[in-house]
Parts: C-alpha cells; structure tokens; sequence
C-alpha cells in the first residue's frame, strides 16, 4: 500500500481537479450546474475511487472493481437517458452557442423532445468519469503529466473563442495543483513517503505564489502590453501574406506616398510630430476638409483602394471628384503649396475644374502628376443646405451610381449582422435616410469619447464594433471607420477617406501641419453624389476632465479632432511664409493619419514590473521565515544548552559537538566523551566543572571549525547546516 | 536534464503562444506564473541540493554475479543521517571486456537519501564476461530537473560475470587416465614400487625378502607413484556470446566435479598457457584470465602426454 500522507494528498487533489475543471467548464459556457451537488457527488466519488486505487492489489481486482462501476453507471444512464440526453442538448446548445460568432450554426442543435435548464445529472457523471480518471492516473499509475493534460484538454475550449473566462477560484486552484504536480512529479514517483510531504510543501508554496501574483496583477489593473499585440499583428500579418500570395485582386491605385490600404489594427497610441505638409491660401473663412485619398473596400479592419476588378467595371467616362455643373459664381480659389514629397493633389469640396497638374485616378484620388510645388484649386465651398449642382442625372451619373452601390456596401458579414442590430436597439431602420444618417452620425460621435491614448484593437475583433461595444475612447480613424460600417449596413454607400482637416482663415496662409491630418466619411446622396460627413467628436464633446488633461499636454500632443477654435499657429502673412519656408522642414508624408508616429512611451503594462514586486515580495517573505527559523534554532539551542539538568545539557552539547566534528573529521577528546557517556550512561550527576569543559570545549571546536573551513563552507554551516 | 529543459521550453512556449491570441488577464497572469515556476523549484530545492552535494554521494556494485542474475547496483548517501534529495542522476556505463558489448544506465532517483538505495537490472549481465563500471559525475538537480549540482564521482569497478553450470554430453574418463610412468616417491611408502638391487644405504624395512631369497640376491622395493597423462580441458571460444556462455557453463560444470573429486587438472588458455586448477578459487582466476583473451583463435594444441576434452557450446570431445 503506498504511503498515507500521498495517497491522502493525491485524493485531495483528484477531488480539486475535478470539481474545479467542472466548474471552469461550466462557468465559462455559462452552463447551469449546481455547484453543491457537484462537491458532493465527488467527494463520494473520490472517496470511492481513491480508497480502491489504494487498497485493490492486483490488476485483477482493481479491473473487476472498474468495470463493475462501469456498468453500474450504465446502467443509471440508461435508466435517466431521458435527463441525461436533455441535459446533453442543454450543455451543447450553450457551448454552440459560445461558439456562434465562429461557426455557421445559427439554428440550436436539437436532439431531445425538450431541453434541460440545467446539467446537474450530466456533470455528475462527468465528475465521476473524471475522478475514476484522476486516481487511477494520479493514485494508482502515478503519472502526475497524463492527468495533467488530461485536465489541460478539459480547461483549453474554455479559453478557445470564448469571451467569458471561467470561474476565477476555480481556475486558481487548479492552477495551483496542475503546477503542484508539475514540480513535485519526480519526488512523487520515486519516494511515496517524501512524496507526499514535498507534494504538500509544494502545494502551500505554490499555493502562496498564486496568490501573491494574482493581488499583485489584478484583473482590473490588466492592461495588454502592446508587444503581444504587435507580435499578434505581426504572426497573423505574415500568416495572412501566405494565404493571400494567390490573390486575385492587385491594387492597381499607382501614386508615390499614397498607401493603397490602411490597416487599422496597427492603430494605437498616438504622437504627433507638428511636421509641416503644406501651406493654404483661401478667401473661405472656417473649416476646410481637404481630401485626398478614397478608401472603397473594408474588411478585417482593413481600407483598400480599388481593386483590379473594381477599375475594370469603373464608368470611365464619369468624373466623381469634381461638379457636373460649372458655376463661376460663389467659387472661391485655393493656393497650395506643399512641401511633402507625396503626390497627390488635396482637393476641398467640391471642385470646379480638376487641376490641370493632375490626372483623377477614378474615383480614388487626384495624382499630382507635375511634381507641382504650388499649384490652385478652384472650388464651390461646401452647402449642405443647396447640393443640387453637385451633379446631374445623366447617363454617366447612372451608371456611377450603379458601380457604387455595387462596391461601396460591402461589410464583413458578422460585423454587419451587429451593426444590424445595434441599429434595431436604437431604431434606426423605420427612420428616413437623411435622419437616419444624422441619427447614426450623432450615434457614432456619442459612442465614445475622443483621445488619442487609445489602445489597439484586439485581435479577431472589428474596429466598429470594438468602438461601440467596448472602447471608451477612440480618435478620428475609429469614428469614421464605425460611421462608414454602420452606413453601409443599413445599405446606405460610404467610403473612408483621408486627408487633412484645417481652419482656414480668409486672406491668410495657413500652415498645415501632420497634426492636422484627419479621417472622416462620404456617403453616397442619390441626387447629391458623395457627401462628406464627418463624426469624430468636437472638443465640445470631450469630458471636462480630459480637457484639463489635454490643456496641458497641448503642446506636445496636439489632436488630430476636426479643430473648431483653433486660432492659433497658422496664420501666416506672405512675409513670414517667406520666413517660414526658408526654414529647412523635412517634409513628411502626412497622407494619411496612421502615418503619424506612435507614441513609444505612451502607457504600457505594469503587469511584469509587478510581478517582479511579487517575486521580490514572495522571496523577502521566504527570507525572512527562513532567517526566523535560524535565530528559533539557535535559541533553542542555546537553551538546551543553559536550561535543565546537568546531564540532559551535558548530553546536548556532546550531541552538537559530535554534529560540527564531523566536517572536520578531528576526533572528540576522550575525556569530553568520558563527561558525555557518563552523563548518558551512569545515574551519577556530573559536576558544574565537567559540564563547564564540554561549554568550553564546545565553544572551542565550534571556533576551529569555522576558522578552518573555506568561506563557502563556512557559509554553508552557519547558516544552511542551522536549518535543517 | 535535457528533457525537462525540452518540456518547460514547450510549456513555457505554449504559454507564451496563449498570451499571444489570448486576450484576457489569465494569459499574462499564466505566463508570469510559467516564468516562476522554474525558480520557486530552485528555491525549494536548493539548501537540500547544497546539502546533498556537500556530503556526496556513493555508488557500489556486486563483484561478482552468475549470468542472467539481475545486478545491483547501490546508492548510498555519505552523511550519517538521510537528507532529501529533489533530483538526482547518474550514468553508469558498462563495458563487458569479454563480449565487447558497452551499455549505459541512467539512475534517476528523487526522495529521501537514507538508506542504500538498490537498483537491480539483468540487462548487462546476459552474457558472461567482466563488466567494468564506470561513473564519473552525479547530478543534484532541483526538483523540476532543469537546474543542477554536478558532483565528481570517479567510480570504477569490475563485476565478474559468472556462467551458470551446464552439463556437457560426456564426461572426461577421470577415473581411468593412461599412466604413462612413474616416479619416485619422496615419502618412502607406496603400494606402486620397483625392484632393484640393494644399495648401500637402502632402508632394510624395503628388502623385498621373497624375491631376495628366491635370487638369493638382496633385492629392494623402489617406492614410486604413477605419472598420469594430464587432464587438460579445452574451451573453444568463439566470436559468439551465446555459445560462449553455453561452453564456459559446461566448463563451470566439468570443473566443479573435476574439484569434487579431487583431481588436478588444467585448462588450456593459449598455446602456451595453461592454468592448472585446484580449487574453486582457481576457477574464478580461469574465468578472469578467459575472460581477457583478446584474441579467441586458439591453436588445436594436442599434447602426447595430456588428454584434451575439448568444450565447445555443442559438442564436446576427448583427444586419445
């Protein structure tokens, strides 16, 4: 029979196991199981099934025993198949159900007359499957690592596509005993009797260890570090350029510094540089949105140009970017110059005439094909009260219209199936399109407050439900991002288009900076064409709070928001613009806003600078206790030596002087072994002066030793040689 | 050791590769536990490996064992009082000098050092031959296997390999061996003796007094003992271990009665030598010397004075 204390301490841990990968199974699918009953019913179990590990010598025995409990629990199957099946569809349903995001079962999977609203009857079946298991494995084969992954494999769908973590004790525990195996697996094989011991010293080491890292690295204190999502990004990035080698489409949008897709996933937090782009010259009094890139396709959090097949259906003969009609009246001209190296030509709305420096590259952007420096645009400032010469119907007009319903709708099926219902939940559907669309933009900005101190998307998730369901802050590219999705999802054509956003001050040159690179949105208006519309919240819709905290970090973070009262850096006369550019300004491509740097020391995780506290708090604790326990041991030692009578301390200081003589390997004198052995032996009670030669000579040797030894020795035996 | 290294790196890996596509705070939280779980082992385990490092470890082997016996192998704790050790290992390598054959065992063993710990294997000892053991470092690893103590160990043993009995077809005719002469015996007495004439000097208790008084001539007994032809017993060994083992266990056999009844007899090594057997310690020094023959060919030596029963693992023969 194997030693007590481990077959006690292995039935615990069968016990543990069970019960608490149950309940991590069960609370992670959200099933209903009665947390009592499932003690109960394996505590029995245990009992049962650790009791025969032990004492059932012979396979023999030990087999019958299996298989009568086998058909015993066949048996009870068959007599409550009716639960035991309802109860199966109930756990299964749920576990489809955690799964459905991912897998196209929508319809519940049926295969009972009627389903269970709980799993009490199953799970205790599980559990008695699980503690045979468990103790045959951990009691009777010892094989510590087969239950291990054993319960790894029960554990693992729990964390699979789930969103809900399980129970938080249960997972703890079980932590705490898989790790507890783990380390004590040798000892436990190859010793029963100290196996049990160091498996139970693991155990409450172990057991501190988890808790110190988990009060040290509180699930609310979680932040993600950003390395594991750049290493996310960058393994599904390289994953995705092996799958996507054999890619139809190819981006066909040819135009130096403009990116032919933006990944928004890379988006986190952001710095910005106040790099200087360009300067504008206007007669136009107030926000100016100048465009430069149209963004046509969306899809894992992704905004690509046209793509090879879209340029071939493109209308050729249809020009979106500039009026149909021509109006001399209320046109306005604007003079640019640029000092980025990026050719595109930044258009406000609407043009009049395309510049002639440029070639309009479909409906995608405007290539600046000169290389100009400074170039005019003449414009007809944006009215959202009179659109109606934006453009005619005609035959052109139509057939745009067609090859924009047909590529400016498309959204990834599940993120549309949310937005769907986001709109349902706020009633969106019934609404007219012009208030609908109002309705969603008030809806998109409301959704989340503007800052750029906002993470990452996590992985596998879409920006625009991110925002809505999740994020409490956000910047330009989320908001537009969420406002083009949630367009498109009511059927409404949409597109995310960059560009710089600036406050033009009439017969005066602006600067504009990278900082005031910006994303908004144009949707598709059936008499209108595209209308820009714009959701990012405006500092009016930033908490007072954050205000504060911007106004203070204003000059080394300013925002990319659409600036309403800005009045500050960028009137310029002729004169300083002279001044200005004489100043050598390495120009940078600010075409779009993810081209702005990201803040390397913006906040990170404290996650592994508090587990080192912990660790550091873990070992101080464990010093300290061992320290205590030096200084208890010597004092007892000291007593044994001072207190009680003559012989018992006699017998004392021979047994401490025979333990240091043996590193030297110098022989005890023989009258200190007299003193001892006469203590020991004989009734006579030795005098204070025999008693005073073993103090002395004890002293004596204890000073030779150390003196004797090397430092390393001597450390050991003051200090490790105490302990034990 | 390599293999625990292996498996913490694919634990640790695997964790690492959760916290990746996990997004919760148990990935992070599971990784830093990974990441300790490696030192809290050391902590544990570190004053008991010093302590066991410190004191040493000893490692013992039979000296000598019959073929097929299981062979033990004794580690031992050099402190007076046991001490827990987390884990340690050992490779002991045996070379078998008669079959040539080297075979290596690891001793891994995690607990309380006390008492001797035995180990017991037949897998070195399926042949006979001389098994030479050699140790030279024990490793005191933490209680995962992944940090260690070496400890020099320097141990080297022979363990003799002992074929068991196996009786031949025939025996050798030791009772009626040729005698091929005789000579004189010192001790004065003998029921074997030769007549010759009186020399001066001749003890008169040798007179032979019927062949004196028939020749009428004095005549005395020559005391003498009979020279036997030598019972030289000839292994053939060959390049098989198997047939060895068959041929040295009828040798073992033979020898054994040969002792029993007192009969002197040799045993062919090589051309040139040969070992004369007495007694039982005779044969564990035959065993040794067979043993270290590099070289199994051995010359049909055939001597005129000498009967040679030739062992070999099927057959056996006598030489007229």
């Amino acid at each position: 029979m194997r030693d007590k204390t481990i077959s006690i301490i292995d039935g615990f841990f069968v016990f543990l196991l069970t019960v608490c990968s149950l309940h991590c199974f069960s609370s992670s699918f959200e099933i209903e199981v009665s947390l009592l009953v499932l003690i109960l019913f394996t505590s029995v179990f245990t009992v049962i099934f650790s009791l025969s590990a032990v004492m059932l010598k012979g396979k023999l025995r030990y087999s019958i025993f299996l298989s009568v409990t086998l058909i015993i629990v066949i048996l009870f199957g068959f007599l409550g198949k009716n639960t035991l099946i309802a109860q199966l569809n109930y756990v299964v349903n749920k576990v489809i159900y955690a799964y459905s995001g991912y897998l196209p079962i929508v319809s519940r999977v049926s295969f009972s007359s009627f389903t269970a609203v709980s799993a009490n009857s199953l799970f205790t079946m599980l559990s008695l499957s699980l503690s045979c298991l468990l103790s045959f494995l951990l009691i009777r084969r010892r094989r510590a690592f087969l239950a291990i992954i054993c319960i790894i494999i029960l554990i693992v769908p729990c964390f699979v596509l789930v969103d809900t973590l399980p129970s938080i004790l249960s997972l703890l525990i079980v932590c705490t005993v898989l790790f507890t195996l783990y380390v004590s697996s040798y000892v436990r094989r190859y010793d029963g009797k100290m196996g049990g011991l160091i498996t139970m010293l693991t155990a409450l080491v172990m057991a501190m260890l988890v808790m110190v890292v988990y009060f040290l690295n509180p699930i609310a204190g979680y932040k993600r570090s950003e390395r594991l999502d750049d290493m996310l990004t960058y393994a599904m990035d390289s994953i995705d350029d092996v799958m996507s080698k054999a890619k139809a489409d190819t981006l066909k949008v040819k135009a130096k510094g403009v990116r032919q897709e933006i990944n928004l996933a890379d988006e986190g937090h952001l710095r910005q540089t106040h790099t200087p782009v360009m300067t504008i010259k206007s007669s136009y009094n107030g926000r100016l949105y100048l465009k430069g890139v149209a963004y046509a396709n969306y899809d894992k959090n992704t905004w690509t140009v046209l793509n090879e097949k879209q340029e071939k259906s493109y209308p050729n003969n249809y020009s979106s970017i500039t009026m149909s009609q021509s109006y001399d009246v209320n046109t306005d001209i604007i003079k640019i110059s640029t000092m980025s190296e990026e050719r595109v030509i930044y258009t406000p709305y609407y043009l009049s005439d395309a510049p002639d420096i440029g070639t309009q590259l479909y409906d995608v952007l405007i290539r600046n094909d000169t290389s100009a420096e400074n170039y005019s645009v003449t414009y007809k400032p944006f009215d959202e009260n009179n659109t109606s010469f934006y453009c005619e119907e005609s035959d052109e007009f139509n057939r745009y219209k067609d090859f924009v319903y047909e590529n400016y709708l498309s959204v990834p099926e599940i993120t549309k199936t949310e937005m769907l219902q986001k709109a349902e939940e706020k009633g969106f559907s019934d609404l007219p399109k012009t208030q609908l669309i109002e309705e969603v933009r008030n809806y998109v900005e409301n959704s989340a407050q503007y800052s750029l101190d906002t993470e990452k998307v996590p992985y596998g998730k879409d920006i625009s439900t991110w925002l809505l369901n999740e994020s409490d802050t956000g910047y330009c590219v989320h908001f537009a991002t969420t406002l083009s999705v949630m367009l498109r999802s009511l059927g409404i054509p949409s597109r995310y288009v960059t560009g710089f956003c600036v406050n033009s001050d009439s017969d005066y040159y602006t600067l504009v900076t990278s900082d005031d690179a910006h994303a908004w949105v144009e949707y598709f208006d059936d008499n209108t064409g595209w209308v820009p519309i714009d959701s990012t919240p405006t500092e009016s819709a930033v908490t007072e709070e954050e205000s504060k905290s911007y106004e203070t970090a204003e000059d080394e973070q300013p925002s990319t928001e659409p600036s309403t009262n800005k009045e500050s850096d960028s009137q310029l006369s002729d004169t300083d613009l002279d001044e200005e550019k004489s100043v050598e300004v390495k120009a940078t491509t600010v075409a779009s806003i993810s081209e702005s740097t990201f803040d390397d020391s913006a906040p990170k995780t404290s996650g592994f600078s508090k587990s080192v506290i912990a660790i550091a708090v873990f070992m101080m604790i464990v010093l300290i206790v061992l320290i205590l326990r030096r200084v208890l041991v010597l004092k007892l030692r000291e007593r044994s030596f001072s207190k009680s009578g003559r012989n018992n301390r006699a017998k004392n200081i021979y047994k401490y002087i025979a333990k240091i003589s043996q590193y030297n390997q110098i022989p005890i004198p023989k009258n200190v072994t007299d003193i001892a052995q006469k203590a020991r032996f004989s009734n006579v009670r030795i005098s204070k002066s025999e008693l005073e030669t073993m103090i002395v000579f004890a002293k004596k040797r204890e000073k030779a030793i150390l003196e004797d030894a090397s430092f390393m020795k001597r450390l050991y035996l003051k200090y490790i040689l105490v302990l034990v | 050791m390599l293999k625990n290294v292996l498996i913490y790196l694919v634990v640790l890996l695997s964790v690492f590769i959760f916290s990746i596509f996990y997004f919760a705070w148990f990935s992070w939280y599971l990784l830093i536990l990974t990441l300790s779980v490696p030192f809290l082992s050391l902590f544990l385990s570190l004053p008991f490996m010093i302590i066991t490092a410190a004191k040493g470890v000893s490692v013992f082997t039979e000296d000598e064992i019959i073929v097929g016996e299981k062979l033990s192998v004794c580690i031992s704790f050099r402190g007076e009082k046991g001490v827990f050790c987390p884990l340690m290992k050992t490779k002991l390598k045996f070379k078998n000098s008669f079959t040539g054959q080297k075979k290596s065992m690891k001793i891994i063993y995690s607990g309380l050092l006390k008492d001797a710990i035995y180990l017991k294997s037949d897998k070195f000892t399926r042949n006979c031959g001389c098994l030479e053991v050699n140790a030279n470092y024990v490793k005191i690893y933490d209680m995962l296997g992944i940090f260690f103590i070496p400890i020099r160990l320097k141990y080297k043993a022979e363990v003799l390999i002992m074929p068991k009995a196996k009786e031949p077809s025939f025996l050798p005719d030791y009772e009626h061996i040729r005698i091929i002469g005789y000579k004189p015996n010192s001790n004065g007495f003998a029921e074997e003796y030769e007549l010759r004439e009186y020399q001066k000097g001749d003890s008169l208790r040798n007179i032979h007094w019927k062949i004196s008084a028939r020749h009428n001539e004095l005549i005395v007994k020559d005391p003498s003992v009979p020279i036997y032809r030598e019972l030289v017993l000839k292994p053939v060994i060959t390049n098989v271990a198997k047939h060895n083992d068959v041929m040295l266990g009828k040798l073992i056999y033979v020898s054994d009665i040969l002792i029993k009844n007192s009969k002197e007899f040799y045993c062919l090594l090589s051309d040139d030598k040969k070992l004369e057997i007495r007694s039982k310690d005779d044969i564990k020094t035959l065993m040794r010397e067979l043993y270290s023959i590099k070289n199994p060919q051995q010359a049909l030596l055939c001597e005129e004075n000498a009967v040679v029963y030739t062992i070999m693992h099927d057959t056996e023969a006598v030489s007229a």
